[in-house]
């Protein structure tokens, strides 16, 4: 399915870092595709696969967040997704882990979604002027990682 | 150093038209060049996420997608598989 292989990563990625769990994330992104293959047939739109696709993600992660918040998690469930890469990298993506949500998924829908903010806008139900700022504001905070002093707690 | 700097920087960084002279007054800015340097750092690591998912994620979800794929391979290639078989029928029914 080519679908499948050219967005899987991207969309376990992305429900990687809003759910920080990677069962969670193989989860969902598993359910993206079955959800793909079941509708496959009805689908027409081949200049938006991406945004199709997000936004299924999109949803299922609304479901199993809303689902996080009705019942509280066992103790042991899943685990805190790996970490692999060099440090840099970890500790930009630990600091993304500890952004505000909404500029999170702003942040990672354009550095791994690769969408523009009207795309972005579309997805999170917000404005391209919104989403710019959730993104400059994510990409600041980011940035603070690079510098000496310690990131702020949001 | 200004927010405004930030702002034209991270524009360039997100690929959006920047203003030529405000870019050149950012990067003027105490700093300048090393903030850009740090937001195209920043936005590397994220977009170069080397996470992927488990072996047995791809073990779980292959044959979920088979019927897609044998859709399309007997779309296209059954006559000749079909071919293969009874070929492969006939002879070894005549032995």
């Amino acid at each position: 399915m080519e679908l499948f292989e050219r967005f899987h990563l991207p969309i376990y990625r992305y429900l990687l870092r809003m759910t920080g769990r990677g069962d969670v994330a193989e989860d969902l992104t598993q359910e993206v595709f079955l959800r793909v293959v079941r509708g496959a047939d009805g689908y027409q739109a081949r200049d938006h696969e991406a945004g199709w696709l997000f936004r299924i993600a999109r949803n299922l992660l609304t479901d199993w967040q809303r689902r996080c918040a009705r019942e509280p998690e066992s103790p042991g469930a899943g685990e805190p997704a790996a970490e692999p890469g060099h440090d840099l990298g970890i500790s930009i993506r630990q600091a993304l882990a500890r952004l505000p949500a909404e500029e999170r998924e702003a942040f990672l829908l354009r550095a791994i979604g690769g969408f523009g903010h009207e795309e972005i806008a579309a997805l999170v139900a917000s404005t391209p002027a919104g989403s710019r700022s959730r993104i400059f504001r994510a990409r600041s905070k980011l940035r603070a990682v690079l510098s000496p002093e310690p990131f702020p707690d949001t | 150093m200004k927010a405004e700097t930030e702002e034209v920087l991270s524009c360039l960084v997100d690929g959006e038209a920047v203003d030529p002279d405000a870019l050149a007054a950012a990067l003027a800015q105490p700093g300048g060049v090393a903030m850009l340097v740090d937001l195209v750092r920043v936005q590397r690591a994220v977009a170069d996420d080397p996470a992927r998912p488990s072996a047995a994620f791809y073990e779980s979800i292959r044959p979920a997608l088979a019927p897609a794929r044998r859709a399309r391979l007997f779309g296209i290639r059954m006559p000749a598989a079909a071919a293969a078989a009874l070929a492969l029928a006939c002879g070894l029914g005549g032995v």
